[in-house]
């Protein structure tokens, strides 16, 4: 039994650790001029900047842009369909930046004015199921 | 238990949110002994076209660098550094080419077009057709992820009269009158604060201390210099591609004698099952295969008049799923998009109901396209030795 409750803590401790672990990825700096770290955590089914989360409370603007779906950005006079998941960072207002991941894959973020951000896919799909 | 592949194959799929012409298989569908699995190896690292309309450019530079790969043995092609690798950004200078330009050298296609889209066999045909070698710039050189940064969404500003654009675009027309009128007063227009211009705060402030804000830092030489272009792409061409990226050193090189193909030409049968063949034919050979079609809904054609919505994908492996009768067979595609690798992730690995994204190419010409290396002599490029051989 005690066995049992050992392993039974093991796998909490490593599902916990799985998913609150940070994740790492790249962000170039046009201010700097070279390429900076950006951490992000798992926060239920997004990725978001470490930053937003303080004394387990989360608060940020990319936060807040997971609680209301935005109306989509009319595009008029371009005839190429873009980037779903980057324009919707458009519609709630914030930038789209490509961040540099493992492998050197690149994946899209929402950047709000706060400096907060947010993976781009796990905002839209949060919105377009 | 037999009717479960078919139940997930068509009914859960169509429950779940998909994007038009890309809607996912089942999850693992193709590793569930599919009666046919065919793929071209690895690729290229997943990119992300932000939301500028360069889908093509991207697909374009999949293909290239796909066969850089090829010709340097590079056994797992996610490892071809960016030195090595084609610049999507920079391949855009070509899309308004078309396949018969007399233009034969790189620096005579002059203007980044961020804002339209383009034709992937267009330009594959003018930076390595015709024998070219030189028509590349490495990726090292001007990183996408790093332009995108500066360019700050172009593409979505023009829907929105962004006003960041509409700032440098009017310091372009400004700086060009101020220019007719006398030798120095193009410069003194771009360094004076000039009560046209605001900061966000509101206040004047002069060209060249906005654009700064915008992060595009250069020197006043090369502002000059840019804004002297006589187009915006121009301009934009000399202020996002640094100078020495014009050095022939900063070039990436092919290997000789690669060609173009595209189908269906002309007089070829323009139905499914032919698209399918080709489509497995050069998957078959390891060629991965650009394809271009229309995401508009509700959907009318893939003519350019029909469709406001292009994008276009790179195919890299085929697989057909049957149930355990071998009966209601389905083709897949596996395709790499320009939408990032959790987009990839999400959608199955990218692999998607092969008829439902054809239906939507219109069969029409050139719909295919590839990079033919049959004919292509070795590369003198460094070779780096596959693991084990």
């Amino acid at each position: 039994m005690r066995i049992q409750n050992f392993v039974i803590f093991l796998t909490i401790a490593f599902v916990s650790q799985a998913l609150y672990a940070d994740v790492k990825f790249k962000i170039y700096s046009v201010k700097n001029k070279k390429y900076e770290v950006a951490t992000f955590i798992k926060q239920k089914d997004f990725l978001i900047s470490k930053d937003c989360v303080k004394k387990n409370v989360v608060k940020c603007e990319a936060w807040s842009a997971t609680l209301k779906k935005a109306n989509k950005i009319e595009r008029k006079d371009i005839n190429v369909a873009g980037h779903p998941a980057a324009q919707y960072c458009h519609a709630h207002g914030a930038e789209n930046r490509v961040l540099i991941g493992k492998n050197n894959e690149q994946d899209d973020f929402c950047l709000f004015k706060d400096g907060s951000m947010i993976m781009a896919w796990s905002l839209y799909y949060a919105h377009h199921k | 238990m037999k009717s479960w592949l078919i139940l997930i194959l068509v009914g859960f799929a169509e429950l779940s949110f998909a994007t038009p012409g890309l809607r996912p298989i089942p999850e693992g569908a193709c590793d569930k002994k599919p009666s046919e699995k065919i793929d071209v190896g690895t690729m290229p690292s997943v990119g992300s076209i932000d939301t500028v309309g360069l889908c093509y450019a991207d697909v374009t530079a999949q293909l290239i660098n796909k066969e850089i790969c090829r010709s340097m043995n590079l056994a797992d092609c996610t490892e071809l550094p960016l030195d090595k690798k084609a610049s999507s950004f920079d391949l855009t200078r070509y899309q308004n080419a078309e396949v018969n330009d007399p233009r034969t050298m790189r620096e005579e296609f002059e203007g980044i077009d961020v804002m339209n889209g383009g034709n992937v066999k267009w330009v594959l045909a003018n930076s390595i057709g015709k024998g070219r070698r030189d028509g590349f710039l490495k990726e090292s050189c001007a990183p996408f992820d790093q332009i995108v940064a500066k360019v700050s969404d172009p593409s979505v500003a023009r829907a929105t009269e962004n006003k960041r654009v509409k700032n440098i675009q009017k310091i372009h027309s400004q700086f060009s009158l101020k220019s007719a009128n006398c030798d120095t007063c193009g410069r003194e227009y771009m360094t004076a604060t000039s009560d046209e211009l605001k900061d966000d705060n509101g206040r004047p402030i002069s060209p060249q201390k906005l654009l700064e804000s915008y992060g595009i830092r250069t020197s006043p030489e090369k502002l000059l210099e840019a804004f002297a272009a006589d187009t915006y792409d121009k301009t934009l061409d000399a202020l996002l591609i640094p100078d020495e990226c014009w050095d022939p050193k900063e070039g990436i090189i092919v290997p000789p004698k690669l060609s173009v193909n595209g189908f269906p030409a002309r007089k070829e049968d323009r139905k499914y099952d032919a698209f399918i063949s080709v489509i497995k034919n050069q998957v078959k050979k390891k060629v991965p295969v650009a394809v271009s079609f229309c995401m508009q809904e509700p959907f009318v054609s893939n003519r350019k008049k029909d469709c406001n919505e292009a994008h276009a994908v790179a195919i890299k492996g085929y697989c057909r799923v049957c149930d355990n009768n071998g009966n209601n067979c389905v083709d897949a595609i596996q395709i790499q998009n320009s939408w990032g690798a959790e987009w990839q992730n999400r959608n199955s690995n990218g692999w998607v109901y092969a008829e439902d994204l054809l239906k939507r190419t219109s069969y029409l010409d050139d719909t295919l396209v590839w990079i033919d290396n049959e004919n292509a002599a070795p590369t003198t490029i460094e070779k780096k030795p596959a693991p084990g051989s």
